[in-house]
């Protein structure tokens, strides 16, 4: 019965915090429109665009709006709210909650701008299903490591600052990981070297969720 | 007082330690006899003073991520100290080993920079704690600086093992012990090498050590004393 009432508040939470970002409508309106901007002005200086150059981009913009994003979980929260968070939710549920949350905003602005490349840019993934695994596995890997470093210099003297210098040579072995990965699905060759990046893929993901679980309690503290 | 990285009695014994086999490394790093090989020729010496650099940088880092998470556990700040220290000279063996690698690489594979997995792991690494001596650097508050740090420098910890052990292995390396380019074992058929190799590794992390722990209580020193010119 405590795991049913544990489920129950935990779903609660997410359910709580999906609402809350979808109420706050312009914030995410906001990073589609980030997207829609840097795809468009790359269709201006990137042309003929290569596959290869494609690709670089496409991770190069998703990263940047996945920074943009996930900052606003901490960063643009207002202080009462925060407090308010601090004292009624347990770091852990916290930390599961923005990790899910992030995630699934991630999923729907990865797929947004892989549909606004293929309106103005062309689309050269072969593999489309394996291009779909790529996207599904590095979303939980960008907002992971974001959440954590976004937690990290809330407090700082220049948090907006502090989050790229922080976040890229952290997220450097996972993108080159998804590069990897989504190059199998842009050449749409066998899927030999397939399970041996997205079984990395899965193991980062799972040491990071690890490593947020043993570390957020103490961002948590105050 | 100070958290000492060993018992104060072995202090002397460890320093002397560290000069006698650092000063064994050089002069049979420079003049013993090394197996000829081509290409590498003279240039299989930077086996003495590259390698040590990695093992001894790997070494700090991992004092520095014990340290800190032995401050996460118990706050003491001391702790918090000895974990910037290492990371401090963690850093500087890092980039010692990539000068090294970079001097040797211009005379074995002809070009300073060639994009090879390892120089481009070991450039992210130390981007990865010259970030954490950033993050230090920008708050006010020295608990919670302390403990950001602290976390930081665990998730660093960890997200450089699989940058430079295992997506090496992935791709194709010139580096010697990668994409079956023979590695050291290769080179010291009568394990000569080996003789100078293993005390130069313990020479450097020893002077590691002597030099992280001084800076640890320069600072010590100075976080409690008053500021010259302070009004009080």
């Amino acid at each position: 019965m405590k795991q049913a009432a544990f489920l129950r508040r935990a779903l609660a939470l997410l359910g709580h915090d999906v609402r809350r970002e979808t109420r706050q409508a312009q914030a995410l309106a906001g990073s589609l429109l980030y997207l829609v901007a840097g795809v468009f002005a790359a269709q201006l200086l990137l042309r003929p665009v290569g596959p290869a150059a494609w690709l670089t981009f496409y991770w190069l913009l998703v990263l940047f709006v996945s920074i943009y994003t996930v900052s606003r979980s901490f960063l643009g929260q207002s202080r009462g709210l925060h407090l308010y968070y601090r004292v009624s939710v347990p770091g852990v549920a916290w930390w599961l909650t923005k990790v899910m949350t992030g995630t699934l905003m991630l999923w729907v602005l990865m797929g947004f701008c892989a549909l606004l490349m293929a309106l103005w840019m062309g689309y050269p993934i072969q593999d489309t299903g394996l291009f779909v695994l790529t996207l599904l596995l590095g979303a939980p890997m960008l907002v992971t490591v974001l959440t954590l470093v976004s937690a990290m210099s809330q407090g700082a003297s220049q948090p907006a600052q502090l989050m790229p210098v922080l976040g890229f040579p952290l997220l450097v072995p996972g993108l080159l990981l998804v590069h990897r990965l989504s190059k199998l699905a842009l050449d749409g060759l066998s899927w030999d070297l397939v399970w041996t990046y997205a079984g990395a893929m899965v193991g980062l993901n799972l040491m990071l969720l690890a490593l947020g679980v043993l570390l957020f309690p103490f961002l948590w503290r105050d | 007082m100070n958290a000492p990285l060993a018992p104060k009695s072995l202090h002397p014994a460890i320093k002397w330690m560290a000069v006698l086999l650092l000063f064994y490394s050089f002069l049979m790093g420079w003049l013993g006899d090394v197996p000829r090989k081509v290409i590498l020729n003279e240039s299989v010496r930077n086996l003495y003073f590259h390698v040590p650099m990695w093992f001894g940088m790997l070494l700090m880092l991992l004092g520095s991520a014990v340290y800190s998470v032995r401050y996460l556990l118990f706050q003491q700040s001391t702790d918090d100290t000895q974990a910037q220290s290492l990371g401090l000279v963690g850093l500087l063996f890092g980039f010692l080993g990539l000068v090294t690698g970079m001097v040797w690489a211009q005379f074995t594979w002809g070009a300073w920079w060639s994009g090879d997995p390892k120089q481009n792991a070991s450039a992210v690494g130390l981007l990865l704690y010259l970030a954490y001596m950033v993050l230090r650097s920008s708050f006010e508050d020295a608990q919670r600086r302390a403990r950001m740090a602290a976390v930081y420098n665990v998730l660093a910890f960890f997200c450089l093992i699989p940058l430079l052990f295992i997506l090496p292995r992935l791709t194709d390396s010139l580096h010697p012990g990668n994409g079956g380019n023979p590695g050291f074992s290769a080179y010291d058929l009568d394990g000569r090498m080996r003789w100078v190799f293993y005390p130069a590794v313990l020479g450097w992390t020893l002077t590691g050590w002597w030099m992280a722990n001084l800076w640890a209580r320069y600072r010590t020193l100075t976080n409690r004393a008053p500021l010259p010119l302070s009004k009080s």
